[in-house]
């Protein structure tokens, strides 16, 4: 997993804390249940996901950040993450669609199809 | 419980795969119509994978396959009409060299006989399922458990999720939207998902809600679980969640609006481009549905009505035909019943039983009939025996309704109308042909199975039924049809069971009697008894110990099963090919156990061989055990009719009971008319000859013509010496031995008790 790439609610995680750092860790739970409605341990999770990359650190109850906003999204190259989980969907999801391997040409005669259908 | 579980898996399996080419065939017929009908008829097939039993209907489609039960029935048929081993043919048994021990070894002729073989396995067959059944569940549980460690994978991916609005929540690294949640289902969408496309994603997603499709979609998987080895259910799961797919992309677009079509589809091809999957996904392998399901989003009409009228009734149709069963299924054979109902009791005798009494019934899946007496363990019934008699193979019969109303003495209502519902009659008469006794076995239209027990000789005039039964299957009947196929791959197909046994003390061990050879022309050649346990791992009764004794017309066989062969049961099993052995008694001669004493009848009204069972005490062995045989009554019989077959022993009564029993006078009739005459232990000269019977007087003439006998019978049982010039019964020392008078008695050995 690329260091520099964050999911979009991840994203919006890591805005929160760069607003209000230097923020103490029991305050950062507490806006995230409001904001984001996660669980204190989710939380936690996440934060320490964030310091292992490097963007962010917690010391001695105290959040702050290791590279500023700008730097972070400087260095990144895309928006937003499209997709990494790497495991796959149970089969008993029912799901909207499946990613699944369309070849390129396919994709083609695909969007040609509904382009037509636009016309 | 396994096994059992298993085979009806297996069974469901196979109904299901029929089911499944035939949704095949109506998908393929249907597919110009909206595909809510072919999502509709994947629900039959889930019924037939999970339900064993279904409702009986004369339209059920499989009828016009060849149902495997049905087909190998028939064989079954054939196979039984070639069978003549249910008959005993007693010239044949004539012919048959006769076994008698001598007069030395008489004295113990039981202990001689040294079983031949023995055998200690379990059939290969019902190893094969026990395997299978192991490899089954492995299978389904592995599957199971990768599933819940990608829906844990999955749940921990979850936590992170943030609720957009009502049970819409957004989430980090997923692919694609989908609904998760029993209850209350979630949709989750990627959080990467751009806002406009959105709409159309949720309405699908909650248009599987309102369906429950999240639901559906589970269940499907715990079948594919339990089906995991049928390739046809992998394909039924694919094409039913492509069918559920489209048929939701259907419902938007008929509530949306065609307009949508172009914006719905770029959707769909948004969300399958992109990165390619990491994982195996062998759950996922049949999903090229994308493409297809863009296309028929672009080619979507409303669909004209006389196509979904047609679509409505074709799937109907196929509702019924495929969600039951065939009403032709016959499971008559293979059961054990008792009886539910008493239907008629002829009014001309006085006996009768109640439902409580009436004896029990088998009737094996070779079409052999068995009857077992009902025995009130308090009361004191000799003459009844808690042990299955074969009566007979079935054989079909064709009674006309008047043939079948001329049985009975008087016709109530009820019963009129259940004749009139018989749809096949089997009919049976017992082995004995002496004893005019048939039995009629009834299957009636809705499902019944009637009884009848009555006498007179087939063809006869004066043939009347005596009881009619309504019966009732009884469940966790014996396997004998397992412990049947157990003795043939043992001892060949000639292996026919006569007796079973089940232990008061070990409910899980039966013993089987059994013949080896009765098809073949040389006769029957070995006895045999065979002990099956209960295994709970097939759910079956398996061969735990067999042993085998040459045959012997006449013969006795008395054995021992102990601890070591057949655990814990302590057995005394007696063997008996004679067809006048009416009674066997057994009582210890320790003096610990001296009040011992055990007497068991079977009612040999079938006249084959029989096996007595007595569990005793551990401490008695044969040696320690005293065995007294109790023939049946011979009074009506000449003695001579029976005197070829057996070996007849008649001892003098003394005059003073306190003498000396040392050389009591004996006469010994043998096969052939032989005979052996001893009275006198000091003389070397041994009477030996030929009888001969005129009126009520036996002539024994030695074969050197030196000596004569003559005896007056006064029954089966009794002789009177009647002495004359020519015979010398003087003994050598008066001292020594028995004299005989004119007009002593002789008494046959093992004669009835008086």
């Amino acid at each position: 997993m690329d260091d520099m790439k964050l999911g979009a609610i991840e994203s919006r995680f890591a805005n929160m804390i760069w607003e209000h750092e230097p923020i103490p860790s029991g305050e950062l739970v507490k806006l995230c249940a409001d904001q984001l409605q996660w669980k204190k341990s989710t939380t936690y999770t996440v934060l320490r996901k964030l310091c292992d990359r490097g963007i962010f650190q917690n010391q001695d109850g105290v959040v702050t950040s290791l590279i500023s906003r700008q730097d972070f999204y400087a260095r990144q190259s895309e928006q937003i993450v499209n997709e990494t989980f790497e495991g796959s969907l149970p089969a008993f999801v029912a799901a909207f669609t499946r990613r699944q391997t369309l070849s390129d040409q396919d994709i083609a005669e695909l969007q040609r199809l509904i382009d037509e259908h636009r016309r | 419980m396994l096994y059992r579980i298993f085979s009806q898996v297996l069974s469901m399996s196979l109904t299901g795969s029929i089911v499944v080419l035939f949704v095949l065939l109506a998908r393929w017929v249907l597919k110009k119509s909206p595909r809510i009908f072919s999502y509709g008829l994947w629900a039959i097939v889930l019924f037939r994978l999970l339900c064993p039993v279904a409702p009986v209907s004369e339209l059920s489609l499989l009828n016009l396959l060849s149902d495997p039960i049905y087909s190998l029935q028939s064989q079954k048929d054939q196979a039984f009409q070639s069978h003549p081993e249910y008959i005993v043919d007693h010239d044949m048994m004539a012919q048959t060299p006769v076994l008698i021990p001598d007069s030395t070894t008489h004295a113990d002729p039981l202990l001689e006989s040294v079983p031949y073989a023995t055998y200690d396995i379990s059939s290969p067959r019902v190893n094969a399922i026990r395997l299978g059944s192991i490899l089954w569940i492995t299978g389904s549980i592995s599957l199971l458990a990768y599933s819940l460690h990608t829906l844990w994978q999955l749940h921990c991916q979850l936590k992170t999720a943030v609720p957009l609005r009502d049970n819409i929540y957004l989430a980090d690294y997923i692919t694609t939207p989908f609904v998760l949640g029993l209850l209350r289902p979630r949709i989750y969408l990627p959080s990467s998902l751009p806002v406009e496309q959105q709409s159309y994603i949720l309405l699908h997603e909650q248009h599987h809600i309102r369906r429950l499709d999240h639901l559906w979609k589970l269940i499907a998987f715990v079948t594919l679980c339990i089906h995991w080895f049928n390739p046809l259910v992998w394909l039924a799961f694919v094409l039913a969640g492509k069918d559920m797919e489209m048929s939701c992309d259907e419902a938007v677009l008929r509530r949306m609006g065609n307009r949508i079509r172009a914006d719905y589809s770029a959707s769909l091809l948004t969300l399958s481009t992109g990165h390619r999957i990491y994982a195996a996904m062998p759950l996922a392998f049949g999903e090229g549905d994308t493409k297809d399901r863009i296309r028929h989003v672009l080619a979507w009409k409303k669909p004209r009505t006389w196509i979904v009228i047609v679509a409505l009734l074709t799937c109907l149709v196929l509702a019924i035909s495929l969600s039951t069963d065939p009403s032709c299924k016959s499971d008559l054979f293979g059961a054990r019943y008792s009886v539910k109902e008493i239907l008629y009791d002829a009014p001309q005798y006085s006996f009768t039983y109640t439902v409580d009494t009436a004896p029990e019934f088998t009737i094996t899946s070779d079409h052999v009939l068995l009857i077992r007496d009902y025995v009130d363990l308090k009361a004191d019934q000799t003459d009844a025996t808690d042990q299955w008699q074969t009566i007979n193979g079935l054989y079909e019969v064709d009674y006309s309704r008047h043939e079948l109303y001329a049985f009975f003495e008087s016709l109530y209502c009820n019963v009129h109308e259940r004749l009139d519902q018989v749809k096949r009659i089997y009919r049976a008469e017992p082995f004995n042909v002496s004893a005019s006794i048939f039995y009629l076995v009834m299957e009636t239209k809705n499902g019944d199975i009637l009884l009848a027990q009555g006498y007179g000789r087939e063809g006869e005039e004066n043939q009347h039924i005596r009881w009619l039964f309504q019966l009732e299957q009884q469940s966790g009947s014996y396997e004998l049809d397992v412990m049947c196929q157990a003795l043939k791959e043992t001892y060949g197909q000639s292996a026919v069971y006569f007796s079973l046994y089940q232990c008061d003390t070990t409910p899980d061990t039966i013993l089987l009697g059994f013949q080896v050879g009765t098809g073949d022309s040389k006769g029957p050649s070995a006895v045999g008894y065979a002990a099956f346990h209960y295994d709970k791992a097939t759910d079956n009764y398996l061969l735990a110990h067999s042993e085998v004794l040459p045959y012997q017309v006449t013969g006795l066989y008395p054995v021992k099963l102990t601890s070591e062969t057949c655990y814990d049961t302590n057995l005394q099993i007696i063997l008996s090919t004679r067809e006048d052995l009416h009674a066997v008694r057994i009582a210890s001669n320790r003096p610990d156990t001296k009040n011992f004493q055990m007497e068991k009848a079977i009612y040999n009204e079938t006249g084959g061989p029989a096996m007595y069972v007595f569990e005793c005490p551990d401490t008695l062995t044969l040696q320690t055990l005293d065995i007294k045989y109790i023939y049946e009554e011979t009074d009506n019989k000449p003695l001579d009719s029976i005197s070829p077959l057996f070996h007849l022993i008649f001892h003098l009564v003394p005059e003073d009971s306190e003498e000396s029993t040392l050389g009591i006078p004996t006469l010994i009739l043998k096969s052939k008319h032989e005979f052996q005459f001893s009275y006198d232990m000091l003389s070397s000269y041994l009477p030996y000859g030929m009888y001969t019977i005129r009126g009520n007087i036996l002539t024994a003439i030695t074969y050197d013509g030196q000596y004569q006998y003559r005896f007056e019978i006064i029954n089966g049982d009794t002789l009177r010496f009647l002495q004359d010039g020519i015979s010398d019964v003087s003994l050598i020392d008066e001292r020594l031995g028995t004299a005989i008078h004119d007009g002593d008695l002789f008494v046959r050995e093992d004669a009835p008790y008086t």
